[in-house]
């Protein structure tokens, strides 16, 4: 008897939602931002940009992007660090990490790329003064085990940042819901030729905890001061934490 | 008293126009020195005849910042006009005209006017890109697409282990340059262009082209990191990294610029870099690949950043007893 777990709306064995996730993202890696930058109108660049400026990172830094999938926050990150600072883009998914780590050297920046599963980081204790996980922890299968991680490598002093897609604003519901259900799986298949992937995004969204738990979990997880900062009323949230 | 003015503004502004102009520069000041190559006379953008399948998908989008100074009659669409230029233009207008209404105290209705244009310019935008994006789908596939790459033996391991050997690799110190081939020592070589493309006039040369095989795509993975780490050493004045990735006679070159340039800090950086393989020869007991860099790069610190085109060449013994290093960097002219 194996334990389940969701895969969008369907229940599956848990060590199948790593295959079918991993499925997703093979599918989706070379499209991938052409399709964030139509699906959201531009505004995931936005929530991104929330996010690096709320992360601050100064010259020396070091900083852990997980799930980094196409390098956007790894590539500012690493301009910020600087010379002396350190950048790791890390992905459990290869197609993604290929693209990104391609695009970050095509912006003449050379830090490593390693292919790891958050849920076991290859890092020691008390390593990284920013950890950063975006659009990425929903599709992690142990997300308790994948926080409690990411609270180890950090510094005492570090901070996480997650940012996910949340719970909209509740007028807002229907509207999001015809636009999850209908329009994105159309554009899916319109643009990328894929619309399964992207109905699993919708679902994986809906089956993703509003702001409130995900801040419980990261409480949980040893975060101290956590926090969440609701964006484009709510369609996404950051949520912060400090390790102390 | 007027006279002895003039006489000294001239004399400070001749004095100031003979001021030597190369103080924070890229790796290599921007000169040619070391091993050139044959390749450097294709460095338009027309592909080689003889590798018609890595050429052919390159799409023109990565090579465009730097097309101006490719030649002209290189097959390089124009660009269309950027969606995004029309957006931010509206977003001021619209910031503007904002606070133009609300000085005039009728920021309240207008603002809900003004929401409703936009939203509509927004679905606009959004249909047109969607009509653009269904009729020229494959042409706009990215250059670094995994499936477009050059046929690899398996997708899964090529990626991370066949990247080639890094380094000179003590050994390498022992390769023979044969007379003739040894391009430079010296100062000499400063002058850009003093060696041009007759360094690779020697009979012995060989082009080969890319080879069947050539996993061109890891190739020039590396070129792209070898480039960035030696800018960064360049500019840290590291020149034990610089000896690891460079020949004896291109370290030498290197080392007495970086003397001649004192303890002054220099910064580069590299915005944008694209890379092409142009091709590889075979110079007596040696290979020689000739990788033409484009993009964007800062040579100073509030400088900004300006397209650049250098070749660089690439040397690797036949018997494989080292590893890639950098043979000679050659003007694009």
């Amino acid at each position: 008897m194996t334990n389940t777990t969701h895969f969008g709306y369907e229940t599956v064995a848990e060590d199948a939602k790593v295959h079918k996730v991993a499925e997703v993202f093979h599918s989706v890696a070379a499209k991938y931002d052409v399709m964030n930058d139509l699906m959201s109108a531009g505004m995931h660049r936005l929530w991104k940009a929330f996010t690096i400026a709320q992360a601050a990172v100064r010259p020396g830094f070091k900083v852990l992007d997980i799930a980094g999938g196409t390098g956007d926050l790894a590539k500012v990150f690493a301009k910020q660090a600087g010379p002396t600072g350190e950048v790791w883009l890390t992905d459990i998914n290869e197609s993604m990490l290929r693209v990104g780590r391609d695009r970050l050297l095509n912006n003449g920046i050379a830090t490593p790329s390693l292919l790891c599963d958050a849920e076991k980081l290859p890092f020691p204790d008390n390593y990284f003064d920013r950890v950063s996980v975006a659009f990425g922890l929903r599709n992690m299968t142990h997300k308790d085990q994948a926080l409690a991680e990411m609270r180890r490598v950090l510094k005492p002093g570090g901070k996480l940042l997650v940012l996910e897609f949340s719970k909209i604003w509740r007028p807002l519901q229907k509207t999001y819901d015809v636009y999850s259900f209908s329009v994105l799986p159309w554009l899916g298949k319109k643009i990328a030729n894929d619309a399964e992937s992207y109905r699993y995004l919708a679902e994986s969204i809906r089956m993703h905890p509003d702001q409130d738990s995900l801040k419980q979990m990261l409480i949980d997880a040893g975060l101290e001061r956590v926090e969440y900062f609701n964006l484009t009323a709510g369609v996404a949230a950051l949520h912060t934490g400090i390790k102390l | 008293m007027k006279r002895l003015l003039i006489a000294l503004l001239i004399a400070a502004t001749t004095f100031a126009a003979m001021m030597p102009t190369a103080e924070a520069k890229r790796l290599g000041g921007g000169a040619s020195f070391g091993r050139q190559s044959a390749y450097s006379n294709q460095n338009s953008a027309t592909p080689m005849p003889s590798q018609p399948a890595y050429t052919a998908p390159r799409p023109a989008a990565p090579v465009a910042p730097v097309a101006p100074a490719a030649a002209p009659g290189a097959a390089i669409p124009p660009k269309p006009a950027s969606p995004w230029r029309g957006i931010v233009g509206g977003a001021l207008l619209g910031l503007g005209l904002g606070a133009l209404f609300s000085h005039f105290g009728m920021g309240g209705a207008m603002g809900g006017i003004l929401m409703f244009a936009l939203i509509a310019f927004a679905a606009i935008f959004l249909i047109r890109m969607l009509s653009r994006r269904s009729g020229n789908q494959s042409a706009n596939e990215p250059f670094y697409v995994v499936g477009n790459a050059p046929p690899q033996p398996s997708s899964q391991t090529s990626a991370y282990s066949s990247t080639p050997e890094i380094g000179s690799q003590i050994p390498g110190y022992g390769q023979a340059q044969s007379p003739g081939q040894s391009a430079l020592s010296g100062p000499a070589g400063l002058g850009a262009g003093a060696f041009g493309a007759s360094g690779s006039a020697s009979p012995a040369a060989v082009a080969l082209g890319i080879p069947a095989g050539f996993d061109v795509a890891g190739f020039l993975r590396s070129a792209k990191s070898y480039f960035i780490r030696l800018q960064a050493a360049g500019d840290k004045a590291d020149i034990h990294d610089i000896r690891e990735f460079t020949t004896p006679e291109v370290f030498a070159e290197l080392r007495l610029q970086i003397q001649e340039r004192g303890a002054s800090p220099n910064v580069t950086d590299v915005v944008q870099l694209n890379a092409e393989l142009l091709g590889i020869e075979q110079v007596n007991d040696e290979y020689l690949a000739t990788v033409r860099f484009g993009g964007l790069i800062k040579e100073a610190a509030d400088a900004s950043a300006e397209p650049f085109i250098e070749l660089w060449n690439f040397s690797k013994p036949v018997d494989g007893a080292s590893g890639w290093v950098l043979a000679g960097i050659q003007q694009a002219s």
